[in-house]
């Protein structure tokens, strides 16, 4: 159990915004993250970084509370890629990369090669080699998205959090993001609105007003009531000729 | 009465008998009066009976002409009351040591208001405008020490075209004495104030100052290092030195210009000529701290009239248009001829 | 790996440190030979060397006490100034993510003149407590203000948590602004007003030796600060979320780093005055210059600010001959038109 967490919750102005999830990782099991907008799951994800204080409840990573350690310390094992940050500051994809090694620095410890052969990998994952030098407000939205991948990956966690990575992605940039993160080693938790993308996870965990739905592997969770139930919509699944794997189909509600 | 004020009413009559016959024997004011004030035309039925003071000149002046009982209150004070009128002043009303509320004064219901500095009253005056007192029917008598060949709106105490004569102050004089009908206290007091001007000249002639004699007079700082206030070109100071024969080594023509040490050392004064004042608003109003910056900044120390010890203390309101000037004038005469500088 | 991946930007950093004895060095004996008085640069240079080597050369004793004593101080502070000033600049720029956060945004000029006017005009001390012990006291009592009321407000990280101080900052100033127009309108004379608001336009003149010993310092603990947690600035820029997943303490950086800035801007307001511009300017020029990593941004801010300073302060006792114009007055009069050529020439130059 690489990450974890036991009756988290979090509650604003007496609402809760998350309520009472617990819920736990493997080593290199990827997690998929879904439900309805406003269902909490970017706020379960910064409380899982330890960027947002739990209200209640506890996150531990290998073991240890998240609460007691140092950010750093975190930073080191666990990175998070937000959903919109964005920055006015002049500065290039390398640097925006290279932010990524923070953890790992300190007055004392500089910048090396080995730091720079880092963030060059991390630059080839998400296929932006060549984009070094080209000024962050000039990127795409999609190649803004990747620069944070990038970043998150120079972090060399063992855990990334990723909240809706493939948003602002064309389809070919979406696949192979999520090829990407398939293939690293590293334990992920991936917030995702395309349920047939969430298929590709280990397990998936369904968030319905801040509380756990439902979680389990793809074809335990995903059927026909909970769709209807949770996102309102009709699922019909279909089988892609092509390799026999499940594609759901959606149709609104009254059909 | 004091013996200084009938000393100058015995001067003062001297002088009229000797100049029997001219116009300043006409002791009696017919009513009514006009005077042309400052750009603003005032007349007068009768003598004022009810009068707020706005500037510690104007009301010393008025004490010199015996008119404290038609004094109902008293503002802006820069030092202690000539110590003659100790008891007068004691008996009126302060309205306030520094700027009086419009409204404090119009409360005293006055008939007169009589003014120093014209920012009190003028356009964007502290106290309020001329024409806002004259609306409601309360005149106002600005000294023509502030207005006549002044600019008010130049510099942070104005800035003369000219430089101040005492002729303005005697103007000043004699028309108050006008106005409250004290004509004869008028003639002594100018009489008084010119004898002793022209002894004071005398005095400086006789010590046959050198040619480049100079002096600088320091009023105040906002800190104690810093530009320091000193007399510019036009004001009282610099009329007290243009009588003397000594050279003003500030150049600019404003009344109170901020000048550097750096400019002020290097120009080197024979002598230097401190404030000292009542109020307490910076440390360097203090003149023992005046001193103690001349004694001790490494520049200020190396400057010629400091190592030779000579300082001149004077009161702070003697540098403005008042009748301390010319009693200052007297005392700086005196203070020189100690200082052996003759060639 | 292509070529164009090479970490370009990082190559000039070890210029900067070439570049800054020098250029330091050029601006004291500038700021030492120019002044309200003309002394030839021998005599300057004389000068210098009888105290710094014991040359012991038969100089004038005020020339020597000018160049020394006034000058000299006046160019340290000068530049210990600027550099505390452009330094407070950059750190609340980068924590706050905002573009128009300068040194006073935390209610530090407010508070000060607040102080000064308490002192001077409300007599507070009796005439023994300088100008600027009060501004100093009233830029402190100011900025502690304006932290509870942002601690009160909303605590949390984040956007949020910047915006809160942004706004609390613009509380604070508004109601000390309000308690200085208060104590001038009771009890206060046109004059009184005057020389005060002349001195917090920044004023330099009284500037003497003592006053680099409390502006050294603070410059020093201000750019030591900024170097130690230039990393942790750099993770700041996609928000302080974001800093918060780099692994920055978010929190105690912006506690530590924001309190210095706000120490620094006190001592030096109180040394000097509340000197416009440089604050803001200087870290936005700087950022077009050398990009916007710290570890290059904040040894070049501080060197711009100190240097512009120097040469700020120089005009500003030449340029109108016989008088002294206060020095932020110069420093936004020459310090705008350079900042639009740089803003200009980035924008032609690709």
């Amino acid at each position: 159990m690489i990450l974890s967490c036991h009756e988290l919750g979090w509650r604003v102005r007496n609402r809760a915004i998350v309520n009472d999830v617990s819920l736990s990782l493997r080593p290199g099991e990827k997690l998929g993250l879904i439900g309805p907008n406003g269902s909490g799951k970017s706020t379960l994800l910064h409380m899982l970084a330890g960027i947002q204080k739990p209200s209640r409840g506890r996150v531990e990573l290998d073991g240890a509370p998240l609460a007691k350690m140092r950010q750093r310390d975190i930073a080191q094992r666990l990175a998070l890629v937000e959903q919109h940050a964005d920055t006015a500051d002049r500065i290039t994809v390398r640097h925006a990369v290279e932010l990524g090694r923070t953890p790992w620095l300190s007055a004392l410890r500089g910048w090396s090669h080995q730091d720079d052969a880092i963030v060059t990998q991390a630059l080839a994952d998400v296929d932006l080699s060549g984009f070094g030098d080209r000024h962050w407000h000039t990127l795409s939205g999609g190649e803004q998205q990747r620069v944070h991948i990038a970043r998150a990956l120079a972090q060399r966690p063992q855990v990334l959090l990723l909240d809706e990575p493939t948003n602002h992605l064309d389809i070919r940039h979406q696949l192979s993001i999520l090829e990407l993160i398939q293939r690293l080693p590293t334990t992920a938790i991936i917030a995702l609105h395309d349920l047939n993308q969430a298929t590709l996870c280990d397990r998936i965990c369904v968030l319905e007003n801040g509380t756990l739905r439902a979680i389990g592997t793809p074809s335990e969770i995903m059927n026909e009531p909970l769709l209807r139930e949770v996102f309102g919509v009709c699922g019909h699944f279909l089988v892609d000729p092509a390799d026999n794997a499940q594609v759901i189909r959606f149709h609104t509600a009254t059909h | 009465m004091t013996t200084t004020r009938a000393k100058a009413t015995f001067t003062g009559l001297t002088l009229i008998a000797s100049l029997a016959g001219s116009t300043v024997l006409a002791a009696e004011t017919t009513y009514p009066l006009t005077i042309d004030n400052c750009g603003h035309s005032l007349t007068f039925d009768s003598a004022p009976e009810a009068t707020v003071t706005i500037g510690q000149s104007t009301t010393e002046i008025l004490y010199l002409l015996g008119q404290q009982d038609r004094i109902k209150g008293t503002s802006v004070w820069f030092s202690s009351v000539l110590p003659e009128f100790n008891e007068t002043n004691a008996a009126i009303d302060r309205l306030a040591d520094n700027d009086p509320s419009f409204e404090s004064v119009l409360a005293k219901r006055p008939d007169l208001v009589t003014v120093m500095y014209e920012w009190h009253v003028g356009p964007e005056g502290m106290v309020g405008t001329r024409d806002s007192f004259h609306e409601v029917g309360v005149p106002t008598y600005v000294m023509p020490t502030d207005c006549a060949a002044k600019d008010n709106t130049v510099g942070a105490d104005g800035t003369r075209s000219e430089l101040f004569t005492t002729q303005q102050l005697y103007t000043s004089i004699e028309e108050l004495a006008r106005i409250y009908n004290a004509q004869d206290a008028g003639a002594a007091l100018l009489q008084d104030l010119q004898s002793r001007e022209a002894k004071a000249v005398a005095k400086a002639k006789s010590l046959n100052l050198p040619q480049g004699t100079s002096a600088l007079f320091w009023f105040s700082a906002s800190e104690m290092a810093a530009d320091p206030y000193v007399a510019g070109q036009q004001g009282v100071p610099a009329y007290m030195m243009d009588k003397l024969g000594v050279e003003n080594v500030v150049t600019s023509a404003e009344e109170w210009p901020l000048v550097g040490w750096e400019t002020l050392a290097k120009s080197d004064p024979t002598f230097i000529v401190l404030a000292k004042m009542d109020r307490r608003r910076f440390p360097a109003d203090d003149i023992e701290k005046k001193r103690e910056f001349l004694m001790t900044d490494p520049v200020a120390r190396e400057m010629t009239a400091v190592k030779e010890g000579r300082i001149i203390t004077m009161d702070a309101h003697a540098m403005d248009p008042t009748v301390r000037a010319i009693y200052a004038l007297e005392t700086m005469a005196d203070a020189l001829s100690g200082f052996d500088l003759a060639e | 790996m292509t070529a164009i991946d090479r970490p370009v930007m990082r190559r000039p950093q070890w210029h900067w440190w070439v570049i800054i004895p020098p250029a330091l060095l050029a601006a004291l004996l500038f700021g030492a030979a120019i002044g309200e008085v003309s002394i030839p640069p021998q005599v300057v240079l004389k000068v210098l060397a009888n105290k710094v080597l014991n040359a012991g050369y038969a100089v004038d004793k005020i020339d020597e006490g000018i160049v020394w004593n006034y000058r000299m101080a006046r160019a340290v502070v000068a530049m210990c100034c600027g550099a505390g000033l452009a330094l407070s600049g950059v750190v609340l720029q980068a924590l706050l993510r905002n573009a128009l956060a300068d040194p006073y945004l935390l209610g530090i000029s407010a508070g000060a003149s607040t102080g000064a006017v308490a002192v001077t005009i409300l007599g507070l001390g009796g005439g023994a407590i300088s100008l600027s012990i009060g501004a100093f006291s009233g830029a402190l009592v100011a900025f502690a203000f304006v932290a509870v009321l942002a601690q009160a407000a909303g605590g949390g990280v984040g956007l949020r948590a910047a915006g809160v101080i942004v706004l609390a900052g613009i509380a604070g100033s508004q109601m000390f602004n309000a308690l200085t127009a208060l104590m001038i309108t009771k009890s206060a004379n046109a004059e009184q007003a005057r020389a005060i608001m002349f001195w917090l336009l920044g004023n330099m003149s009284g500037v003497r030796w003592p006053d680099v010993f409390s502006a050294l310092p603070a410059a020093m603990i201000g750019l030591l600060a900024c170097l130690w947690h230039a990393r942790a600035l750099d993770a700041f820029t996609f928000g302080s979320d974001s800093a918060a997943s780099l692994g920055i303490p978010v929190r105690r950086v912006q506690l530590l780093l924001i309190g210095t800035a706000a120490l620094v801007t006190a001592v030096m307001v109180s040394v000097v005055g509340a000197i416009g511009f440089v604050g803001l300017v200087i870290p936005h020029a700087m950022r077009i210059v050398v990009g916007h990593r710290h570890a290059i941004l904040v040894p070049a801010s501080a060197l711009a600010g100190a240097v512009f300073l120097v040469f700020a302060d120089v005009i500003s006792r030449v340029i109108v001959p016989g008088q002294v114009l206060p020095i932020g007055v110069v420093t936004a009069l020459v310090g705008a038109p350079v900042f639009a050529l740089i803003l200009i020439g980035k924008r032609t130059s690709p």
